[in-house]
């Protein structure tokens, strides 16, 4: 991180981030313990993995002077009657991760938060594809992750 | 790829000319569906297009100058398209895993509209090896596209960022045919 500033667009694209990131974590811990056996061990490294992020996300907003969100009490979670359900949550909450950090592309000239936003996406893409397949969900893949449609 | 020097980057931007009939073809074809509904029709079209760009690109006379970000990235997700093609056709099994990849990597050169380079694909004689290469075709290109977007203009890093994560799930997915 080099100049600790940004824009009001910058951190008010972090703080969105960060907000999904909060949102991921909760449902981590909410919905793990309905995927399967073999899928937990996968979904505590994501879990981490996440909480890494929320780190980082938070530190980089304190870092420009700006406000850090806390996370809520609690986030909405669908009935999950099972692992697949769970799986498909999952995938759900990745997605939204990957359109914070996409925001945050989107928004900022500094190559030290770019660098950071598109490790971000692309570890987010990569978790939603995982837990699509692990639903048995298709399409697996989105064609533009973090992007609502295709732009132009 | 890991630095295109301002020689590579005039070469391919000779290239434009000559894409702008194949980004034209993977544009229609993506938003009609077509590759997903008849692949096997649409692989022989794509594949002579990139063929006869790729063979056009020495002879162009340079056009509108594409952006160095645009022409980098566009020029990997074609090698792509072509790979994709190469090895849905040598290997109908995989037509119904790998076709809304090959949709992808044609939206993603239809959205940057600008050159690319020489599509050099062929298709490995095995079924595990010719996914070995389609990931590590998408590795590189997701490389290439997360480099550029470090860099490139404010408005294209969400699209080049998306591109790269795109890429990157790809992997995922290659991975898992690998390993039913």
């Amino acid at each position: 991180m080099t100049a600790p500033t940004a824009t009001p667009a910058a951190i008010k694209a972090l703080q969105l981030a960060l907000a999904a990131e909060h949102a991921a974590i909760y449902g981590y811990s909410a919905a793990g313990g309905h995927l399967t056996l073999s899928r937990r061990p996968l979904a505590v490294t994501e879990f981490t993995a996440h909480s890494t992020a929320r780190d980082q996300l938070a530190g980089a907003i304190r870092g420009r002077g700006a406000k850090v969100p806390a996370a809520l009490a609690a986030y909405a979670v669908p009935v999950l009657k099972d692992g697949i359900a769970a799986a498909t949550f999952l995938a759900t909450l990745e997605d939204a991760t990957a359109a914070g950090y996409a925001g945050v592309l989107g928004a900022t000239d500094d190559a030290a938060l770019r660098r950071f936003a598109v490790g971000g996406l692309i570890a987010s893409a990569s978790r939603a594809t995982t837990w699509r397949l692990a639903a048995g969900a298709t399409p697996t893949t989105r064609p533009f992750p973090g992007i609502a449609g295709t732009p132009t | 790829m890991s630095d295109a020097g301002p020689t590579r980057r005039a070469v391919l931007a000779t290239g434009v000319a000559a894409a702008a009939a194949f980004v034209a073809g993977c544009a229609s074809q993506a938003r009609t569906g077509a590759a997903a509904a008849s692949g096997s029709s649409a692989a022989p079209t794509s594949a002579a297009a990139a063929t006869s760009a790729a063979a056009t690109t020495s002879a162009a006379p340079t056009t509108a100058a594409a952006a160095p970000w645009a022409t980098v990235v566009a020029t990997s997700e074609a090698n792509l398209v072509a790979a994709y093609t190469a090895v849905i056709k040598a290997h109908p099994a995989l037509k119904v895993k790998l076709t809304p990849l090959l949709a992808a990597h044609k939206a993603h050169v239809a959205s940057l509209a600008s050159s690319l380079g020489g599509a050099t694909a062929h298709a490995a004689a095995a079924t595990d090896q010719a996914i070995s290469r389609l990931a590590q075709a998408e590795q590189k290109a997701s490389d290439v596209a997360a480099k550029q977007c470090l860099t490139c203009p404010t408005q294209a890093a969400a699209l080049l960022g998306s591109i790269a994560a795109a890429n990157a799930s790809h992997i995922v997915v290659l991975q898992s045919i690998g390993a039913p």
